[in-house]
């Protein structure tokens, strides 16, 4: 059993693909790119398509591989990460308390129905520092192990990894803070 | 008692792997002590549910709502043509 004609692919498991990519990248731009590149790939690997699973669960396959790729590539881009230190001494002082305080915050589960809440939980994702956004997302939007994670992305210990999930977290929470949940003028629905 | 800054740290850990017996006492203990701290745990909690959510939101969505851009398909469509001979350009 071959593949498809390679032709058909793009409107066949194109939709399928970007979306994939999208989630597991939070960029659309490189989520396009690595579609590209993964049908790429595919062509090339075409004689070895066993027809054993679908064509779309073996596309599927070489996007992650790609996906894993990009990630290996950043880290190794990311030798100089981004020092925390700073922002965790403002957030929480010098005695060790929150410098601002975290305020309940109203209606969390009307947040996951709003569209635009959407928008902005990507975005705060996104604007993490880059070290911290490959982990949340290989972490919490892939759910790939944690020795695969570290591995990917040269964390030296599962404990380091740990301590920068947290960093993300706070910043996480701070952004949508102040972007959702008490943002300036908010009446709040 | 432990700051509210390890107690952060605890917070975040505890969603990873299970806490020892005694990170999950001072935790405890502080939790108790700190609203803050408190509301801090269920904001992280809620992150968690919101990635959670995204995955399910982005897996269901009906077509056309987040699909390849119609630009982007025909310059992948067009790379496919190309890369089937030579490395095209």
């Amino acid at each position: 059993m071959t593949s498809s004609d390679p032709a058909t692919w793009v409107e066949r498991h194109g939709n399928i693909l970007y979306r994939y990519a999208l989630l597991r990248t939070q960029d659309a731009a490189l989520a396009e790119d690595l579609v590209q590149e993964t049908f790429l790939a595919a062509l090339g690997a075409r004689a070895r398509f066993s027809g054993q699973s679908s064509e779309q669960t073996w596309l599927i396959g070489i996007l992650k591989h790609k996906l894993i790729d990009h990630f290996r590539s950043g880290a190794r881009l990311e030798q100089e990460r981004v020092d925390d230190t700073a922002y965790l001494d403002g957030l929480f002082g010098p005695s060790g308390h929150w410098a601002q305080p975290p305020a309940a915050w109203a209606d969390p589960e009307g947040a996951l129905e709003a569209q635009d809440f959407w928008r902005v939980f990507r975005t705060c994702i996104r604007n993490l520092p880059a070290h911290l956004a490959d982990l949340f997302i290989l972490r919490e939007l892939s759910e790939l192990p944690s020795q695969d994670v570290c591995k990917v992305l040269e964390i030296s210990t599962t404990n380091n990894m740990w301590v920068m999930l947290s960093r993300a977290r706070v910043r996480l929470r701070e952004c949508l803070d102040r972007h959702w949940f008490n943002r300036a003028g908010a009446s709040d629905a | 008692m432990i700051s509210c800054r390890k107690a952060s740290e605890l917070i975040s850990l505890s969603m990873d792997r299970p806490l020892a017996l005694r990170e999950r006492l001072a935790l405890g203990l502080h939790l108790c002590s700190c609203s803050m701290c408190r509301a801090y745990r269920r904001q992280a909690a809620f992150i968690r549910a919101a990635a959670r959510a995204l995955i399910a939101r982005m897996e269901q969505l009906a077509p056309g709502t987040l699909d390849l851009p119609p630009a982007a398909a025909g310059r992948i469509a067009r790379a496919l043509q190309r890369g089937g001979g030579e490395d095209g350009s």
